[in-house]
C-alpha cells in the first residue's frame, strides 16, 4: 500500500520501544501492517535499541546465576531453525476483531449512535486513553478543535481534508496539542475513521464547554 | 580465549560464529561468552524499566535461554546480536507485564513475521556492513544533544509515553515529540550512511 500521511517517527518510535498506550497501538496496528514505509521505520528503531543495550552499563551479575543457567542447557533441545509460528490472537472484543479486518468488513452493521448533526459514533472500551470510530457525513465540517495531548486520526472509508491535506483510507493523521484544526468531510461518502486521544476532544464554536461531558469523545 | 576477552568490544561476526556454533554444536563455551557480555546488558535494561530485582533476574535468565534454544534462527546478515537480543528482552518483559495485567502494551509483532524478508532487502548486510551501521549509530548517540539524549533514552529505555515523559521533565508534549523526532532522526541517518 502506498500511503501519503504517516504517524511521526517520535510516535513510532515509541510505538517500537512499548512507550505508547493501547489505544493509539491499535490505531497504529491497523497503519503499520500495511505500510512498509512504517515496517522500516520500526526496524530501525529496534536496530537503534540493539545499539543502546550495547552501549548499557553492565549490571553487576552473581556467578551462582549463571551457573544456574548453564544447568539449565542440557534440558533444551535446540528450536528449529525457522521461525515460530504466531501465538493465536488474544481474546479480544468482537469490535477490535472487526477493526483488525476493517477493509473487508461490514462497518455499516456496527451499532452507531448519533453524536451530534452530521456525526454518528461507537466508542471502543480500552484500559488507556480514548478510542472512538467517527462515521461523518459527506461534507459535514468538523468544528475547529484543538485537543490535550495526542490525536491519532486513521480513516476506514472514504476521507476527509484539514489544513494538512487529503486523508484517504489507511493514511494517518498524528497531531499533538499545538495543532488546531478543521477537518472536513469529503463529499461523495461517509467518511469513517478511528480516533485515539489521550484527553476529551476540546471543541471550540460548537458546544458550549458545559456541555462536553455529554459528548464525551 | 582468556576471560578478559569477554569484557572486549568483540566485532559482530566474532558474535555470529559463536550463535553458530550454539546452533550447530550446541556449543557451551560459545554461549558462556555471549552470556557474559549480554546478560549484564539486559539486566541493565530491566532494571531501567522498572523491574525489581527478583524479576529483573528471572526475566534475564528467560531471555537467555531463548538465545540458546533459538540460536539457530539468529541471522547475523539481517542485523547485529544485540539488536537481536534487545527484542527478545523487550518483547519477554512487556509480555510479562501484559501476562500480569499491569500494562497493556503488546510489543510491535503483528508483522514481525514478514521481517526476515523484509530487512534482507533493505540492508541487503553483510556482517561487516551490518557491524559498521551499529558502530556510527553508537557514534551519533554519544553525540546527541543532552535533551534528546535524555528523551530517546526514557522512550527506548523506561518503555514511557510522550505524556509521561512531558510530566516528568516538565515541557510540553511538543517538545518530547520533537526532541525524539530529531534524536531518531540522526540515529536512522547513521544507520543509512551505509546503504
Ligand atoms: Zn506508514
Amino acid at each position: 500500500m502506498n500511503m501519503l500521511f504517516h504517524p511521526d517517527d517520535a510516535t513510532l518510535a515509541s510505538y517500537a520501544a512499548c512507550g505508547v498506550e493501547r489505544n493509539y497501538s491499535i490505531v497504529l496496528d491497523l497503519h503499520i501492517r500495511e505500510c512498509r514505509h512504517c515496517q522500516q521505520r520500526i526496524s530501525d528503531a529496534d536496530h537503534i535499541g540493539g545499539a543502546l543495550l550495547q552501549a548499557l552499563p553492565a549490571a553487576p551479575l552473581g556467578q551462582e546465576q549463571k551457573a544456574a543457567v548453564m544447568a539449565l542447557l542440557d534440558g533444551i533441545a535446540p528450536a528449529p531453525g525457522v521461525k515460530a509460528p504466531a501465538p493465536a490472537p488474544e481474546e479480544m472484543p468482537k469490535i477490535l476483531e472487526v477493526l483488525r479486518n476493517w477493509r473487508q468488513a461490514d462497518l455499516d452493521a456496527l451499532p452507531w449512535k448519533p453524536m451530534a448533526p452530521g456525526i454518528r459514533r461507537i466508542p471502543i472500551e480500552v484500559p488507556q486513553g480514548r478510542l472512538n470510530l467517527l462515521r461523518i457525513a459527506p461534507g459535514t465540517c468538523l468544528p475547529v478543535h484543538s485537543h490535550q495531548g495526542n490525536e491519532l486520526t486513521m480513516v476506514l472509508r472514504g476521507s476527509f481534508s484539514d489544513e494538512i491535506g487529503r486523508f484517504t483510507p489507511g493514511n494517518v493523521a498524528d497531531l499533538d496539542d499545538d495543532v488546531e484544526h478543521q477537518p472536513i468531510a469529503d463529499r461523495d461518502e461517509d467518511c469513517i475513521c478511528l480516533v485515539a486521544t489521550d484527553a476529551p476532544l476540546r471543541f471550540r464554536d460548537w458546544l458550549p464547554q458545559l456541555l462536553q461531558p455529554l459528548f464525551r469523545l | 580465549m582468556s576471560p578478559q576477552a569477554n569484557n572486549e568490544r568483540v566485532g559482530d561476526a566474532h558474535w555470529a560464529e559463536l550463535m553458530a556454533r550454539i546452533a550447530d554444536n550446541r556449543d557451551k563455551n560459545a554461549f558462556s561468552r555471549v552470556y557474559d557480555h549480554f546478560a549484564p546488558r539486559v539486566k541493565s535494561y530491566l532494571l531501567g524499566q522498572g523491574a525489581q530485582e527478583a524479576l529483573a533476574d528471572e526475566l534475564l535468565q528467560a531471555a537467555l535461554l531463548q538465545v540458546w534454544e533459538k540460536a539457530g534462527q539468529f541471522n547475523a546478515r539481517v542485523g547485529s546480536l544485540s539488536t537481536w537480543i534487545y527484542r527478545i528482552a523487550r518483547n519477554r518483559y512487556f509480555d510479562h507485564l501484559r501476562r500480569e495485567r499491569v500494562r497493556d502494551r503488546p510489543p510491535p509483532d503483528a508483522w514481525l513475521q514478514q521481517e526476515d524478508e523484509f530487512e534482507r532487502e533493505v540492508h541487503g548486510g553483510t556482517q561487516t556492513e551490518v557491524e559498521r551501521e551499529r558502530l556510527s549509530v553508537e557514534n551519533a548517540l554519544k553525540q546527541l544533544p543532552s535533551r534528546q539524549a535524555q528523551v530517546l533514552y526514557m522512550s527506548f529505555y523506561q518503555g514511557k509515553t510522550h505524556v509521561e515523559i512531558a510530566g516528568e521533565m516538565d515541557i510540553p508534549l511538543g517538545s518530547v515529540k520533537s526532541s525524539l523526532r530529531l534524536a531518531f532522526e540522526k540515529l536512522r541517518c547513521s544507520l543509512g550512511a551505509h546503504l
